[in-house]
């Protein structure tokens, strides 16, 4: 069992544990949400590697190696996995990526105008 | 538990999220899923070959489970997040979330006014 403590140590190697052995290693979150802490761990029936967070800037980083991983499980090609971040800046380019929805503006921003108007 | 579907499986997965805050665990397990293939080495050994991936979700003796495929990932992987992010919030915040850029201006006036009166 090992714990790493930077990031970007742990992205590589669990990405790259994961593409060495593709069908016995799996992937797995665990969250206590009465600790407040979230470990996540790759692990291939020989060699673990973990990781353990209580920040919440770090589950951007979780989303991030959640698709990574997923598109690797399903041997997505790279190449898709990046449209994600693409298509949400660039507009879709290709039709099967749905465009993301954008969010209303906070209601308090209306009001808030109206206010202003009258 | 049988397979769910995604959408079954996420909602399920809401719940499941939900019920844990005193003091279980939740627990969310993600693997290739190539038990059709597992004899057919030709399908194993092409490097084209698209699997699901099973996701497994325990807490306590709950257990569900679901059948991702390539093309559902995107959407699957959003909905996921979305639930996760918004049940792990014992975490420790470090930064405050930004305001949406569009309506600073007026936002910023509004304050101004509103705290006046």
């Amino acid at each position: 069992m090992v714990y790493l403590e930077a990031w970007d140590d742990y992205q590589k190697a669990a990405e790259e544990l994961y593409l060495r052995g593709p069908l016995k290693t799996r992937f797995v979150s665990e969250y206590r949400h009465k600790e407040g802490t979230l470990v996540l761990k790759v692990f291939d029936g020989v060699k673990c590697l973990k990781y353990r967070t209580d920040k919440q800037p770090d589950l951007k980083k979780f989303e991030r190696l959640t698709l990574s991983l997923m598109c690797k499980m399903q041997n997505k090609r790279e190449a898709d996995m990046m449209d994600v971040d693409e298509a949400a800046k660039e507009g879709a380019e290709e039709p099967a990526i749905t465009t993301p929805i954008q969010s209303p503006p906070p209601p308090a921003g209306k009001k808030a105008r109206k206010k202003k108007k009258n | 538990m049988p397979l769910l579907s995604n959408d079954a499986f996420l909602s399920q997965l809401n719940k499941l999220y939900e019920k844990s805050r005193q003091q279980r665990t939740v627990y969310v397990t993600m693997k290739r899923y190539a038990y059709p293939q597992r004899k057919d080495t030709k399908a194993l050994a092409d490097p084209d070959t698209e699997y699901p991936c099973i996701v497994r979700a325990t807490s306590g003796s709950t257990k569900i489970s679901t059948l991702v495929n390539p093309h559902d990932t995107e959407r699957f992987h959003q909905h996921y997040t979305n639930i996760a992010v918004l049940h792990m919030d014992s975490l420790k915040k470090k930064v405050k979330v930004k305001k949406p850029k569009a309506s600073k201006a007026a936002t910023k006036d509004a304050t101004k006014a509103a705290s006046k009166a």
